[in-house]
């Protein structure tokens, strides 16, 4: 694997120029995504695309992610099959996407698993297959039980297998997956919790939810909630005791998906629960994402923490702090939080402070930026700062 | 054809108990055939005949396809089946109760529950991509059997892509 100053390349492709397949691949992930992204359409009279607005909004996020990731971070690889590798990836996102039933998602899912797992890697096979697979088989399982109407117990075990699909798709708590740092990012289960997770649970319960009814919706509804708290209270403790920053960036991932379950679980007329958790998921797969990306190099090199003013934005941007885009997303969840029940604001708040500290130091973790990686930072922040003046627009992207 | 469905649950059972009981070429691809024949056996009896063609076109495929890599031989209950088959049993309990319990669907829910359940203990457990990608194949043809044409026929196409991708030739340890 390449490296620039003993850091390994994030992805694990690139020791040579990028194969003419692997481009074809990416050419044909490109077309597939701006598909899903378009909307739905019919070919022979059979509807195609039939993916939910937010997901579509949150699909062209990964893309813009994708690019940013590629062209700026520090790395001596190939940057074509970079792209290309990251765009077949997006392709099977998009095909996530598209799909407009759990049942089809798991099937869907388990190509994109197939794929996953054939290209060979040092990790074992089976802590590859594990999660995915896992998430695949309990989407399918969902789809399949929320066909038997005889009885509403099958309704509530669909709901609960439905999200446990999302959860182990996204490698939270339960199915926490072995992160190892120094491992290429697209062939580890960060890919899964950052790129490819978002984009499925917002389409897969965006659609499924207005259909939830009676004891269903409220199995739901308590396991988004609850598997959300645990997420955020792990991420929180881990961020704390992580002997490493790397880790640290880790468990930042697993507190804002936790908050982002938790909007998930406030299922309010107002919607307002659905937006926050949408403008989380944005806001991770846009900020968090890339620059974790950019910050991999200098923390796996072993670099130290710096406070420039450009980390320091960067640490306000992941604290949420306003006018970046986790700041709407946090006040519009503790607003949600507020109407279904104070406690759980006042829980969500303190954590929310709590992790403040942790963004500063993984704010620092990016040292000093230079060239590439600081217009890529640059431009992240931007996006953070213009998404969070005008969030009212990204939720109408979304079809909120 | 409701005299079907007993045939269909029993066939689709055995052929994923095969295929989680093997760990090579043989034996998975028997079960594979075995668990679509079954399948479609089950979408026939359910008067879903496109869906029946659509699912033995993909196992057929798939089946065909995995006859190219793994470990060569029948490999049936190597050492450490134990659990893999008291799990096969417990299915075959749990997939019996659930017809008495299932009701208002002429869908093959029973059949698909149980190769779900087989396939995915296959995928779960694989110390080998094609055993891995044989598991995948089955839960993906399981799912086909239940939706419309549009999902059986991409649940048949992805068992059959599934079989063409490359495994690499290599066995790695199961943890």
């Amino acid at each position: 694997m390449s490296s620039m100053r003993g850091v390994p390349a994030v992805f694990p492709l690139p020791r040579e120029r990028s194969g003419e397949a692997t481009i074809m691949l990416g050419l044909a992930g490109l077309a597939l995504t701006i598909l899903a992204v378009v909307g739905p359409f019919s070919l022979l009279g059979v509807r195609l695309a039939g993916s939910s607005q937010p997901a579509r909004a949150l699909l062209a996020a990964s893309l813009f992610a994708l690019l940013v990731t590629a062209l700026c971070m520090r790395t001596e690889a190939d940057r074509m099959g970079l792209i290309a590798t990251g765009l077949a990836g997006l392709g099977g996102v998009a095909l996530l996407v598209m799909a407009a039933s759990p049942l089809l998602t798991g099937i869907i899912l388990l190509l994109v698993l197939g794929v996953y797992i054939s290209r060979p890697t040092p990790q074992p096979l089976i802590e590859r297959l594990r999660n995915p697979g896992a998430g695949a088989v309990l989407l399918g399982v969902a789809g399949i039980l929320s066909m038997i109407k005889s009885d509403p117990a099958f309704a509530e075990v669909a709901s609960l297998t439905l999200v446990l699909g999302v959860v182990a798709v996204g490698g939270l708590v339960p199915y926490l997956y072995r992160y190892q740092p120094e491992q290429a990012t697209a062939g580890s289960g960060m890919a899964w919790s950052a790129f490819v997770a978002p984009a499925l649970a917002v389409a897969v319960l965006t659609q499924v939810v207005p259909h939830l009814h009676g004891p269903g919706k409220s199995v739901f509804s308590v396991l988004c909630v609850v598997i959300g708290l645990v997420n955020v209270a792990y991420g929180l403790f881990g961020a704390w005791q992580a002997p490493a920053r790397a880790e640290t960036w880790r468990h930042s991932f697993l507190a804002e998906w936790g908050l982002a379950l938790c909007g998930f679980g406030l299922l309010l007329p107002d919607h307002h629960g659905t937006e926050a958790a949408y403008l989380l998921l944005i806001s991770l797969v846009t900020v968090r994402f890339p620059l974790y990306m950019l910050a991999r190099g200098s923390v796996l090199g072993g670099e130290t923490g710096r406070w420039a003013p450009l980390n320091l934005l960067s640490g306000l941007a992941l604290a949420g702090v306003a006018p970046f885009i986790g700041f709407a997303a946090r006040l519009l969840l503790l607003g949600a939080a507020m109407e279904v029940a104070w406690p759980l604001a006042l829980v969500l708040m303190l954590a929310m402070l709590a992790f403040v500290s942790h963004s500063f130091r993984l704010g620092a973790s990016l040292a000093i930026p230079r060239g590439r990686a600081a217009v890529g930072l640059i431009l992240i922040l931007a996006l953070a700062a213009a998404m969070g003046i005008a969030p009212g627009l990204v939720l109408s992207l979304g079809g909120f | 054809m409701a005299a079907l469905a007993p045939a269909a649950f029993a066939i689709s059972w055995l052929g994923g108990a095969i295929l989680l009981l093997s760990h090579a070429r043989r034996g998975v691809v028997l079960g594979l055939v075995l668990l679509t024949a079954g399948l479609a056996l089950g979408a026939h009896a359910a008067g879903r005949d496109q869906v029946a063609l659509a699912l033995v076109a993909g196992g057929a495929v798939t089946a065909a396809l995995r006859m190219r890599d793994g470990l060569p031989g029948w490999g049936l209950l190597p050492a450490g089946s134990t659990p893999r088959l008291v799990m096969s049993l417990l299915v075959l309990i749990l997939g019996l109760l659930m017809g008495a319990t299932v009701k208002g669907t002429t869908l093959p829910v029973q059949e698909a529950l149980v190769v779900v359940a087989l396939g995915a203990g296959r995928l779960l457990s694989a110390g080998h991509r094609a055993v891995a990608l044989a598991g995948a194949a089955a839960v993906a043809l399981a799912l086909a059997s239940l939706g419309g044409e549009v999902t059986a026929i991409a649940g048949a196409a992805v068992a059959a892509v599934l079989g063409t991708l490359p495994t690499g030739g290599d066995v790695e340890a199961a943890a």
